[in-house]
């Protein structure tokens, strides 16, 4: 619990909202709440509201169905023998006459197609309305197990933002990424933007970061939710501290204000939105002022990366879009966000020869297979 | 004289059905006869404590023979019901929501509050005594010109309903939320009780004075336009908000030992149980002055005027949360409203109602 305003005189609490008044008045005025925050907090629920669908009113079907009663009085008087011809009417009232039967006859059988289908309309009226009408406790309480059902499953979420992660996937991905050219040099660039420790390696995988980080000099530590991995990140950073924890979760537990960096290879790919909304969150406020985060993925705009890298990677469910990440990063409060890339395909650039390919395709030939989110807390 | 109790809809936890127990077991320490509860729509879990309208129906009244009526909604069966026996009536009125609050929202289910309140306000010229929780409620009755009314303060047992639950909270309960502090409201998310204004509040707490601040909404979903409505608010503001749904009698438990501070913004209360329940758990209470709650609360709360908004809210949220002296002030304060609306207290008061209402 704050307490940064505790004081030991008894307080005055029936003043209080006095006080608070003032105290928001004060606030307002040196620009700690800015102008017409309450408006738009109003305007903007508004806004919500306004996208739900509208139920529908069942007024109308009613409407429609008292025009067909209205228009259900068959009869042949409402024929009309009027002619703009001389003699016509005369004409139409003789004809009218000489078949009145026949027009009986039809009127009656029209009539009664025409009931049969009221009152078909109607029982389909009622079928329709029956669920706007029927407030039977049954079905209030079907809807809010249902409702309560989504809200327990929203809890789990909210509480577990765990990924699947077997060692056997992770290795093999892992596999995938080591060894190709350039790799080395592209992890030695990552671990010179850490200004100062600790500096947290979330799900270190294979240890190939941490390794480099910690020959670097940086005070690194892993953390890495499977035990086999958490081992294998011990063997490739000997010495090195590894917590065998969610990424995620551990972060949650963190100290606020604890770390001096965090890192972590191709670990948003495997990251759901809320997930990944989390690890920021839970990023920014581990770091301390000053703190840097370093966040590596598959390039979205590479085609080796989307047709190759993700598929390979058993745990990336998706390239996360540079953009993306770094909006996400400036929400979660970072500032100073930037973007790194890794070197870009030469040999692929090389082999196709000028002007064999539309350029926006070339590019994607040769963009950098992984780019980088480094942000400043 | 035989004493029969009714209510539209009988279910465990529900307050209207609390406290036609409550008065059938006052009524039953006058007349020596322990009078049936019957409703027109039962909770499986209360079939053997409540029968069936038909039960009551079924059965012609003698003359010195009472009803009492528990009012909290409309429903034109149970009403004709009523409005047809021939026994005395005792009205006992636990206010029905505003069906403004619900047009918007239900256009279906507002008219059914609208009718409520006329069916109520029917049952007048019937009615020999009047008994309701508040002021607030009482107004209601004098304005349907109600004739004698009487204002008994609902039966709370909180030890009874949440003491059992201890311990630390198991995983995924709602109580082991983080937070710092954790702000609580219990009750049904409806529309007069304004939820929206208590996510736009943590959203500003949280922004721009306590960034671990954390709101944790409690109680059914019974609206699924307007809860999908205020969940869609809470996380296009990243509010830091948990909406649990509803909850058992133990998880509210751990929810009131955990929360720092409680919170509601009702427009609407009739009595407003959670508020006299928080204090028990000596958790200092901010809320919107608002219908019954300034009664319920005295000067153990921090009432935010009505027309305040949730700048106000939130600063105030704060203070208590930040400032020992006004937080301790407040829970012992709390405590000891808590105590003077302690349930030997009021029952011996419904005792004394119902002892007069009888005699």
């Amino acid at each position: 619990m704050p307490a940064d305003d505790a004081s030991d005189a008894v307080p005055d609490v029936d003043a209080l909202v006095d006080v608070v008044r003032r105290r928001v008045e004060e606030r307002r005025a040196a620009g700690d709440y800015p102008d017409g925050l309450e408006a738009r907090l109003d305007a903007h629920f508004e806004r919500v509201a306004a996208r739900r669908p509208e139920p529908y009113d069942a007024g109308r079907l009613r409407a429609r169905l008292g025009a067909v009663d209205e228009s259900l009085a068959f009869d042949a008087a409402r024929i009309t023998a009027e002619s703009g011809v001389p003699g016509g009417a005369a004409l139409h009232r003789a004809v009218a006459k000489a078949v009145s039967r026949q027009t009986s006859g039809v009127l009656e059988q029209v009539s009664e197609f025409a009931r049969a289908v009221r009152e078909a309309l109607y029982e389909l009226a009622k079928a329709v309305e029956h669920p706007f009408g029927h407030r039977h406790p049954d079905l209030l309480g079907a809807v809010d197990e249902a409702l309560d059902r989504l809200a327990g499953m929203e809890r789990s979420l909210a509480a577990g933002e765990t990924v699947d992660r077997s060692s056997e996937a992770a290795r093999f991905a892992a596999r995938q990424r080591a060894g190709r050219p350039g790799r080395d040099e592209w992890l030695r660039q990552l671990a010179a933007r850490f200004t100062g420790g600790p500096v947290a390696d979330l799900a270190s995988n294979d240890g190939a970061l941490l390794s480099v980080l910690r020959a670097s000099g940086v005070d690194a530590f892993g953390v890495e939710p499977e035990g086999a991995l958490a081992e294998a990140t011990r063997a490739a950073a000997p010495g090195a501290e590894v917590h065998v924890a969610d990424p995620v979760v551990w972060l949650r537990g963190t100290a606020a204000g604890s770390l001096g960096g965090i890192s972590a290879l191709a670990y948003v790919a495997t990251l759901d939105a809320g997930s990944l909304g989390h690890l920021l969150r839970g990023a920014a406020r581990a770091l301390r002022p000053g703190g840097v985060l370093v966040l590596e993925a598959p390039n979205p705009a590479s085609l080796d990366a989307l047709l190759v890298d993700v598929p390979l990677d058993p745990l990336a469910t998706r390239a996360v879009h540079p953009a993306y990440l770094s909006a996400l990063a400036a929400a979660a409060g970072f500032a100073g966000v930037e973007l790194m890339w890794s070197v870009t395909s030469a040999a692929t650039a090389a082999a196709v020869p000028a002007g064999a390919l539309p350029e926006p395709l070339l590019d994607a030939l040769v963009a950098p297979r992984e780019y980088a989110l480094v942000a400043i807390r | 004289m035989t004493v029969r109790h009714l209510l539209v809809a009988a279910a465990p936890g529900d307050a209207t059905t609390a406290s036609a127990f409550e008065t059938r077991d006052a009524a039953a320490a006058v007349t020596g006869e322990r009078g049936e509860v019957y409703a027109r729509f039962i909770d499986p879990a209360l079939a053997d404590d409540v029968l069936p309208l038909e039960a009551l129906t079924s059965t012609a009244p003698l003359a010195d023979d009472v009803l009492v009526f528990h009012a909290s909604i409309g429903d034109p069966v149970v009403y004709d019901v009523v409005a047809a026996r021939t026994d005395r009536l005792v009205v006992v009125y636990h206010n029905v929501s505003p069906a403004s609050a619900f047009a918007r929202w239900d256009p279906t289910f507002a008219p059914l509050l609208a009718e409520g309140r006329a069916q109520i306000a029917a049952l007048a010229s019937r009615c020999t005594v009047a008994i309701t929780p508040s002021e607030f409620n009482a107004h209601d009755l004098r304005s349907w010109n109600f004739r004698d009314v009487r204002v008994v303060p609902l039966v709370i047992d909180v030890a009874r309903r949440l003491g059992a639950a201890g311990g630390d909270p198991p995983e995924g309960s709602p109580a082991s939320a983080a937070g710092d502090p954790l702000l609580l409201f219990v009750g049904q998310l409806q529309p007069h009780k304004r939820p929206e204004l208590l996510v736009e509040m943590a959203h500003i707490l949280a922004t721009y004075s306590l960034p671990d601040a954390h709101l944790v909404l409690a109680g059914a979903h019974r609206l699924p336009a307007f809860v999908s409505t205020v969940k869609a608010f809470a996380h296009d503001l990243r509010a830091p908000v948990t909406f649990t749904g509803a909850v058992d009698d133990a998880e509210i438990g751990r929810l009131y030992r955990r929360a720092d501070v409680f919170v509601t913004a009702s427009d609407h209360e009739g009595f407003c149980a959670p508020v006299l329940e928080a204090m028990a758990f000596g958790v200092p209470v901010v809320a919107r002055a608002c219908g019954a709650i300034r009664e319920v609360a005295g000067d153990a709360a921090v009432l935010i005027p009505a027309g305040e908004g949730p700048v106000v809210f939130a600063e105030a949220v704060a203070t208590v949360a930040r400032d020992h002296a006004v937080r301790a002030e407040l829970v012992e304060r709390g405590r000891r409203r808590a105590v003077a609306f302690a349930p030997d207290v009021l029952r011996r008061r419904l005792a004394d109602a119902m002892a007069e209402v009888l005699a």
